[in-house]
């Protein structure tokens, strides 16, 4: 597995991202920016996102993801290899107001080692953490669950956009890391060099 | 930066200008970048008749009420900046040729915003004689759909 060199497109790198977790756990919310009166159409939520394309910044390069959703097949454990085949990072995601899916979390990371790539890069997130109220599952509880695992781990919400777009950030920046050393990752010696300014774009939404 | 519909922008002059045009999701509180014109891009705008309906930027934005026959057809999903690609679905499932080709589009997908998840502004199929692989999709992304943006 390595990074799709990208001599010449308008990006540095790509990466195949996986969201995973027990149904009910937020992993779609993790997806939307959240903007106030969101638009979200009956007819797609019926439908399903199959997957995301999505563009951001990091360390000065135009890195592309890709987002899997697993969206709803996690009930029927028909996840398959095909799903983990190429993954570069898998965002492993419970839900801070149900303890049970913190309980699955361990099983998660056996299935996702199991079928992922030996490299691929595993993130501990905890979801809705907005809703201290509910909260069955310690911040702290997560933390050393993530050591344990020896995995890196956020607290976040998809409803208050807490630390939503800083998972994608955190897990781009490590992958990169890790495949700064391999010419695949290497910069773009042709086409367009969004690291050198041109348009001056941040990110995705400005 | 002032944002124009499709009817009101002429994308091959303002690309014969050089200057860079970007397509916007036309939710204003999302306006995600959803894929830059290029002048291939631009090239590559196909008429499509008996088109899934799309959503269209000169009515209600909660309304899907156009059928759009303008399409970019964008053969990389990787080309797009933000989009979001739905499950196969019977609710656009129709097929089309494509002029001067003899193989059918068969509709399968719709397209969405990525970060808002509004939509339809696009749908994906898969060639007639290519094998049913996500990677050998076609998107086609509705030119009234979007908003364009230029400095």
């Amino acid at each position: 597995m390595s990074a799709r060199a990208a001599p010449s497109r308008s990006y540095d790198m790509i990466m195949k991202l996986l969201l995973v977790g027990d149904s009910g756990v937020g992993k779609s919310c993790l997806l939307l920016r959240f903007v106030e009166d969101k638009f979200n159409p009956s007819f797609i939520t019926t439908i399903g996102i199959d997957f995301k394309i999505r563009t951001i910044e990091s360390k000065g390069k135009k890195i592309k993801l890709q987002v899997w959703d697993t969206a709803g097949q996690e009930r029927f454990r028909t996840i398959t290899t095909a799903y983990y085949r190429g993954a570069m990072g898998i965002v492993l995601i419970y839900d801070v107001t149900d303890s049970r899916s913190f309980e699955n979390v361990e099983n998660w990371y056996q299935t996702v080692t199991q079928h992922a790539n030996e490299d691929a890069q595993i993130f501990l997130v905890g979801n809705k953490c907005d809703d201290d109220i509910n909260r069955q599952v310690s911040k702290e509880q997560g933390e050393e669950m993530a050591a344990k695992l020896g995995v890196p781990f956020m607290e976040a919400s998809a409803k208050s956009n807490e630390n939503v777009d800083s998972i994608f950030y955190e897990l781009a920046g490590i992958i990169q890391d890790k495949h700064v050393d391999t010419p695949a990752a290497a910069p773009a010696a042709s086409g367009i060099n969004v690291s050198q300014g041109g348009e001056g774009v941040k990110n995705n939404c400005c | 930066m002032t944002s124009h519909t499709y009817s009101n922008i002429d994308l091959a002059a303002v690309l014969s200008e050089k200057k860079p045009v970007l397509t916007r999701c036309s939710f204003q509180k999302c306006n995600a970048r959803i894929i830059p014109v290029t002048e291939t891009l631009q090239k590559n705008i196909v008429e499509i008749k008996e088109a899934p309906k799309m959503m269209s930027t000169a009515t209600d934005a909660n309304e899907v009420v156009k059928s759009s026959a303008s399409f970019f057809q964008i053969g990389d999903v990787w080309d797009f900046d933000n989009i979001g690609v739905s499950r196969p679905t019977e609710e656009v499932a129709g097929k089309f040729s494509l002029e001067d080709s003899e193989t059918f589009i068969n509709i399968e997908r719709v397209l969405v915003c990525s970060e808002c998840d509004r939509g339809p502004i696009g749908f994906a199929g898969l060639s007639s004689t290519d094998l049913n692989d996500v990677k050998n999709l076609k998107y086609f992304l509705s030119c009234n759909s979007v908003l364009y943006q230029s400095s």
